[in-house]
């Protein structure tokens, strides 16, 4: 009986498995059927020197990291929507080999979110560069701008460089968190959190993925942010940074950070990908803040992110995908598109998430922080303010920050 | 007859795990509502059947066929050097760091220098776990396995130090000079190194079979206190294995380093590693060469092919992680079924529970 009952069972199951195989193979047909008609579609529809459409290569934080590649794909979408482009999200490790079989294949605007630019611009293991390879396509790269000869002249007609002037809005950031931890006893209800106060509260902790001029950018100016408050209130942090907390261990970031709130500081930034999930959690399990990045990350733990540093890669995206589509790509080519404070791209939130936890004797002070704010972007935009950009290799001075130290920097 | 037997069992045991693999990853791409089949002859199609994907996966093989050496000669030794993949990783880190301090040299005295350099480190390397097996009896699993830990942590603190490129916005060393770059031949992707992979595959193929010391590997591998008795010092052919073992691993490393990646960044190896797939084309290939070098192309394929999977469908290219993770199941059942028997006992156990059923 068992031995019958063992069998059916083994029956039952391969009848399962191949009935399921072959399910594959019919619905297959018809998506393959589909797949060819759209792919028909594609071709009529579009002009015949737009390709097959705009192609993007994430980096490697992959397609759904809620930030970076997320506002990249975003802006893609409102492109789709809006100018009825057709897009390709590439998901790779093989950055070259990726561009060039894109570009093969006949897309002439392809976005890579990944650093990794050798082949692309110098051309390395005696080819080409691959930017020289294909002259019709554009290349749009993020962060950094390889794209100058050692006379500063433009290497290749055909690639874009976008930078943010993500320094100015950490230094945002970093005033931000000091006005609110001068005040926070006014702002908010002491029932809900449990800030460190005088002296020993005068801490801000910061999270980094690496040690790179990519990340240290955002800390340094997040440290002059926080001097500048210091020095007109007259008062002295400390900095406590860390710079190796890769972009992957959540739970190693709420390790870390926890570390900085029990020592006393009420606010940790991180700017580690999804590190930052961790110190979210750990913010709202100690009652006390943190500061997000890239993409607006405010509601994630409400009332515990103060604010996030956004590094919006939508608009850059949707704006040369308008270009793309009106033939007039000759306003990028070659050039490095920056964007500012006043461009959306880059700044800090607009503050609303955290604005609901203030209490009603709290809210003059906060409309006065807010104000200050905006006279410290004002000043940062007409230049009175110059804050340190290390993405484009300005070096920092930590002497100069008279009060705040960076113990472990 | 039984010969013949054999390599059927053989071509049965590569066969079986790859296909029964490729149709699990099938049904999920069914699951997801697309072509299975589309997907897969673009990967083939592409990555095999096409001179400029053929060439560039052969130009991926080239470290996994060092790494699935590397493995597979310890293995055999029933020796576990897990340690594979930091000695690539750090034999390249120091190839890469001679591709850009040392300049002016002619290209040939520079590559040569550089693979030495990989070849050195990756034995120097091997040889702490060697010396602590062969004299002290530590478990060189351990050992091993725990210096990968140690390796990604010393190249994280030297790329971000001392060897870090300033003008990168993320963390790499500066890129090795042009003369320590293996050259692509006529445009494509294939370099020197395959070539340079296929005389060690060549060398090891008559290490394996022919020479006494390959006989000596197999011995250990069976019973190292017979071979003991019998006059071995096995302690010496540990070091030895070892050595080469490290040996083969940094020449990996450095190649690949310096026809592929051209500087270090701490991705460098990918995920999972080189000396991860090695470990799993070393088992895949039965820890035999030939194997191995098949092993390493089709496993070179899946890799190359799951790029043109992302570009030309609407596969995600995680796909092929997961044809790679049934992989892996599958061939550790076999492992397993060849050190425990696992079937024997399992055929044992239902004719005793059939066998009771009659009695009833």
């Amino acid at each position: 009986m068992k031995k019958i009952t063992k069998k059916l069972s083994f029956l039952l199951a391969l009848i399962m498995l191949v009935s399921m195989v072959f399910t594959g193979c019919s619905d297959s047909k018809a998506g393959d059927s589909s797949a060819s008609s759209t792919n028909a579609a594609n071709s009529s529809s579009g002009t015949a020197d737009l390709g097959p459409g705009i192609a993007l290569i994430t980096s490697a934080a992959g397609p759904n990291d809620k930030g970076y590649n997320q506002s990249a794909i975003a802006g893609l979408e409102k492109a789709k929507n809006d100018l009825e482009m057709n897009y390709k999200v590439v998901e790779t490790t093989d950055i070259p080999g990726s561009l060039t079989q894109l570009a093969g294949a006949g897309y002439k605007l392809i976005f890579s979110l990944e650093y990794n630019f050798d082949a692309l611009i110098k051309g390395v293991g005696g080819s080409k560069p691959i930017a020289e390879q294909y002259p019709d396509t554009t290349f749009v790269i993020f962060n950094d701008n390889p794209n100058v000869n050692d006379d500063g002249s433009v290497k290749h007609k055909n690639v874009v460089s976008v930078l943010f002037d993500v320094h100015e809005a950490s230094f945002m950031a970093g005033a931000l968190a000091t006005l609110v931890n001068e005040n926070a006893a006014k702002l908010f209800n002491s029932a809900d959190y449990s800030f460190t106060s005088g002296d020993a509260g005068r801490k801000v902790g910061f999270l980094g993925g690496s040690k790179s001029n990519g990340i240290t950018v955002f800390g340094y100016g997040f440290a002059e942010g926080i001097n500048y408050v210091a020095k007109e209130l007259n008062v002295n942090y400390t900095f406590y940074s860390d710079y190796n907390a890769g972009f992957s261990d959540s739970a190693a970031g709420a390790t870390k950070a926890n570390t900085y709130y029990s020592d006393g500081a009420n606010i940790v930034y991180a700017v580690a990908g999804a590190v930052g999930d961790g110190v979210d959690a750990k913010a709202k399990e100690v009652k006390k803040l943190s500061i997000e990045v890239d993409a607006n990350k405010d509601a994630n733990q409400p009332g515990n992110i103060l604010t996030s540093v956004l590094k919006n890669t939508e608009v850059p995206v949707y704006e040369i995908a308008k270009n793309f589509k009106d033939n007039a790509m000759d306003k990028v080519n070659g050039k490095v598109l920056s964007y500012n404070l006043s461009s959306g791209a880059t700044g800090i939130t607009d503050l609303s998430v955290i604005e609901s936890k203030i209490t009603a004797d709290g809210k003059a002070k906060w409309d006065e922080i807010k104000g200050q704010l905006q006279a410290i972007s004002e000043k940062i935009a007409s230049g009175e303010i110059k804050v340190t950009n290390a993405q484009a290799g300005e070096k920092f001075e930590k002497t100069k920050l008279a009060n705040l130290k960076m113990p472990n920097d | 007859m039984k010969k013949n037997n054999t390599l059927l069992k053989n071509i049965f045991n590569v066969l079986f795990p790859v296909i029964s693999a490729l149709i699990l990853g099938g049904i999920i791409i069914a699951a997801i509502g697309e072509n299975p089949f589309l997907t897969y002859s673009v990967m083939i199609k592409k990555s095999l059947f096409s001179l400029d994907g053929l060439l560039k996966t052969l130009h991926f093989a080239a470290p996994l066929i060092l790494t699935g050496l590397a493995i597979a000669i310890t293995f055999k030794a029933n020796i576990f050097n897990m340690g594979v993949e930091g000695q690539a990783v750090l034999g390249a880190f120091f190839a890469g760091v001679v591709g850009f301090t040392v300049k002016g040299l002619p290209p040939v005295l520079h590559i040569t220098l550089c693979v030495l350099t990989g070849i050195v480190v990756g034995m120097l390397f091997a040889l702490i776990p060697a010396l602590l097996k062969a004299y002290f009896n530590v478990n060189e699993m351990v050992v091993t396995l725990m210096l990968n830990y140690v390796v990604v942590e010393i190249v994280k603190f030297l790329s971000q130090g001392v060897f870090k490129d300033p003008a990168s916005g993320y963390v790499s060393t500066y890129p090795i000079a042009e003369s320590a770059m293996f050259k692509k031949i006529f445009g494509s992707n294939l370099t020197v190194f395959f070539f340079i992979a296929l005389i060690v595959f060549g060398i090891m193929y008559i290490v394996f079979n022919k020479s006494k010391l390959g006989y000596e590997v197999k011995a250990i591998g069976k019973n190292p206190e017979f071979s003991e008795a019998t006059g071995m010092n096995v302690s010496k052919k540990i070091i030895i294995i070892m050595l080469i073992s490290g040996a083969i691993s940094g020449l990996a490393g450095a190649g690949f380093l310096m026809s592929e990646k051209y500087r270090f960044t701490l991705d460098f190896s990918g995920s999972p590693g080189l000396g991860w797939d090695g470990m799993l084309i070393a088992l895949l290939g039965s820890h035999n060469p030939v194997g191995i070098l098949v092993a390493a192309v089709f496993y070179a394929a899946l890799k190359t092919g799951s790029d043109y999977i992302g570009v030309f469908t609407n596969v995600p290219k995680d796909i092929v992680g997961v044809i790679q993770g049934i992989l892996i199941l599958l061939l550790s059942v076999k492992f397993f079924n060849e050190k425990f028997y696992l079937f024997e006992k399992v055929k044992l156990l239902w004719k005793k529970s059939s066998s009771t059923d009659f009695n009833k």
